[in-house]
C-alpha cells in the first residue's frame, strides 16, 4: 500500500492576510499562502524550517529561494504563457 | 463581471497519474482566465481510516482522457451564460500533470471533508490558452476508495 501521511494542521499558524483558507469538516483549521510568481500555495507551519521570501517589488510573499531571484510576477507571467514565449 | 462555475464527482474511480476533477481551456483561442476559488473532497462511502494524497495541479499539452469528459460548469448564478472552460471528472489520461504546477498539496483521511477557499484575487490562474488546465490529482491512496470533490472557478 502506498505511504501516505495525513497532514497535521495543528502547528498550522494563522496569518495577517491569508491568501486562502482550509475548513476540514467545517472548521477552520489553517491558512494558505500564495506565492506572488509562480502561484503556489502552501501551509504556513511554525518550526517547519521551510525556507520562503518576499519580493520587495510585489511586495508579497515568494514560495522559496527557487522563485525569490528574478521578478517575474504572476500576471507576467500568464502573459507569457499566453505569449507561447513560456511554459508553466 | 465574472461568472462562476462549479463541477463535481460522487464516487469517482482514481486513476494516480490522472486528472481526478479538473478543469481545461478545450478552445482554440480561449478569451477568458480560469481562476479556481474553491475545492472541496470527501468521501460519501463507508468511513474507514484510509488516506488520499491530494495534489492540486496544472495540466497541459492535451485534454485529459477517459472518465467523464468536457463536462458544462454548473453556473452558480443561472443567469450566467455556458462556461467557456469545461470539467473533466474521473480520466485514465490524456493531460500532461505539469510536474511543477503543483499548486497545493494535502494528505486527507478519508472520514474527513476536505474544503479549501481562495481569497479574492489570490486564486491559481490558468492561462487563456488551449489545454491549460488545473484539477485535483489524487496521487496515492492508502487503500482503494472512491472520493467526492467539487471544484469552483470564475471566468
Amino acid at each position: 500500500m502506498a505511504e501516505v501521511k495525513v497532514t497535521d494542521f495543528g502547528q498550522a499558524v494563522s496569518v495577517r492576510n491569508p491568501h486562502g483558507g482550509i475548513m476540514i469538516d467545517g472548521r477552520h483549521v489553517a491558512d494558505t499562502l500564495r506565492c506572488c510568481h509562480c502561484g503556489r500555495m502552501w501551509i504556513p507551519v511554525k518550526g517547519s524550517g521551510r525556507k520562503r521570501g518576499f519580493c520587495l517589488k510585489c511586495n508579497d510573499v515568494t514560495c522559496g529561494p527557487q522563485c525569490a531571484g528574478t521578478c517575474l510576477p504572476m500576471e507576467k507571467r500568464l502573459g507569457l504563457v499566453e505569449a507561447g514565449k513560456l511554459r508553466w | 463581471m465574472a461568472s462562476n462555475y462549479a463541477v463535481g464527482i460522487t464516487n469517482g474511480a482514481v486513476t494516480a497519474a490522472a486528472c481526478f476533477c479538473g478543469i481545461d481551456q478545450t478552445v482554440a483561442s480561449p478569451l477568458r482566465r480560469g481562476r479556481v476559488f474553491e475545492l472541496e473532497f470527501g468521501s460519501s462511502i463507508t468511513p474507514a481510516d484510509n488516506a488520499s494524497r491530494v495534489l492540486l495541479q496544472r495540466m497541459s499539452t492535451a485534454l485529459p482522457t477517459g472518465g467523464n469528459t468536457s463536462i458544462a460548469g454548473v453556473a452558480l448564478d443561472p443567469a450566467d451564460p455556458a462556461s467557456q472552460i469545461l470539467g473533466f471528472t474521473a480520466n485514465t489520461g490524456g493531460a500532461t500533470l505539469v510536474s511543477t504546477g503543483i499548486v497545493l498539496q494535502v494528505g486527507i483521511n478519508m472520514r474527513a471533508t476536505f474544503r479549501w477557499v481562495a481569497a479574492p484575487g489570490k486564486e491559481p490562474v490558468i492561462a487563456a490558452t488551449q489545454y491549460a488546465g488545473i484539477g485535483i490529482v489524487v496521487s496515492s491512496q492508502t487503500t482503494a476508495y472512491n472520493p467526492d470533490a467539487t471544484l469552483m472557478w470564475e471566468e
